[in-house]
């Protein structure tokens, strides 16, 4: 099952910002990343990625860095500011009033599907 | 014979020309294009098939461009007022020097015995063929630019039109101004009143001479680090 296109924005911000709270990390891992947890039914086009960590950039949420890799390859880091924790936990907190509302709408109610 | 880093030099020129993404984000780009082609070979598909898989996921140029320029839409905004301030103190650049010389030819000319409407006539020549000149010249350093925006713009039919229009209206500008309109007026006041009014001018287009490309001089370099400030941040 694809996710629609405006629930794949809404939640690009959280979960840049929850995996890179995990750790610094570069483009191409955080998209693996993506795909990996939601076992491939997240499906982001990849060039979108990078715009949204340069606007995270410039609200000073996250911040890049250059370093080379062990094949000498150079890749664009980022890592999480103060600012970006901060918004991370607001973000938590408003995503899981959303999914516990809907929880229990779906577990009370009797199933329509 | 498929040659990868052919293929990529070609898809990343392509992205160059969109006025949105700047190097650095070629250069993320490409990385991220190269680390899935070399996990792409890796569950065996062949170098052709993994780029054509890679550059697809990656997205095409154009909604690539689209979405960078929600980023740093602002950024080229100031990019393309530098060009245009950069376009105008180099037309007036152009414009000062030609009126130098010919005003160089014409006092050269004077003392030596021309006078009149020939000696009129030969500034008007002199300020006309340097300007011409400029443009020639300025058409063959565009024709060597690095993206190549202006070449394709010279090489089509439209382009060269619009060329061709911007170069005869400077010039036309010229003309009227700098020789029609003073010659109708001469006529009209008596030529000694118009010396009077001549002399008034030189002393104030002196100080605009002056001011004017220091003011776009200063513009100019607060345009540049504008632009330089937002690539690094």
């Amino acid at each position: 099952m694809t996710i629609s296109k405006d629930l794949v924005a809404a939640s690009a911000t959280p979960l840049i910002l929850s995996i890179l709270a995990e750790g610094e990390n570069y483009g191409y891992a955080i998209i693996k990343r993506v795909r990996e947890l939601s076992g491939g039914e997240m499906q982001w086009s990849d060039g979108m990625l990078y715009p949204v960590l340069h606007r995270l950039e410039r609200q000073e949420l996250i911040k890049s860095f250059d370093r080379n890799s062990k094949i000498g390859r150079r890749r664009k880091y980022y890592r999480l500011r103060k600012e970006g924790i901060r918004t991370l936990t607001k973000q938590r907190r408003q995503w899981t009033i959303v999914y516990s509302t809907l929880k229990q709408l779906w577990e009370n109610e009797p199933c329509l599907i | 014979m498929f040659d990868l880093n052919e293929q990529i030099s070609n898809w990343r020129s392509t992205l160059t020309q969109s006025e949105t993404l700047d190097k650095s984000d070629v250069d993320e780009l490409e990385s991220h294009l190269r680390e899935e082609v070399e996990n792409l070979t890796a569950q065996s598909l062949s170098e052709e098939e993994a780029f054509w898989v890679a550059r697809h996921r990656l997205g095409e140029a154009g909604s690539l461009a689209g979405e960078f320029s929600k980023v740093n839409g602002r950024r080229f905004l100031w990019k393309r007022l530098f060009w245009m301030t950069a376009g105008v103190l180099l037309f007036l650049v152009i414009g000062y020097i030609a009126g130098v010389i010919s005003n160089a030819v014409v006092f050269a000319a004077s003392s030596g015995g021309l006078k009149g409407y020939p000696l009129g006539l030969l500034g008007v020549i002199v300020r006309s063929l340097i300007l011409f000149a400029a443009v020639i010249l300025l058409y063959f350093a565009f024709r060597q630019d690095k993206s190549g925006r202006f070449a394709r713009l010279a090489g089509s039919l439209p382009g060269i039109i619009l060329l061709a229009a911007g170069a005869a209206s400077a010039a036309l500008f010229v003309v009227l101004g700098r020789f029609f309109f003073p010659a109708a007026t001469a006529r009209m006041m008596g030529v000694r009143q118009y010396g009077q009014m001549v002399l008034v001018q030189a002393y104030v287009d002196l100080v605009w001479i002056v001011l004017l490309p220091i003011a776009l001089t200063v513009l100019l370099l607060i345009l540049w680090a504008l632009t330089r400030a937002r690539q690094t941040t």
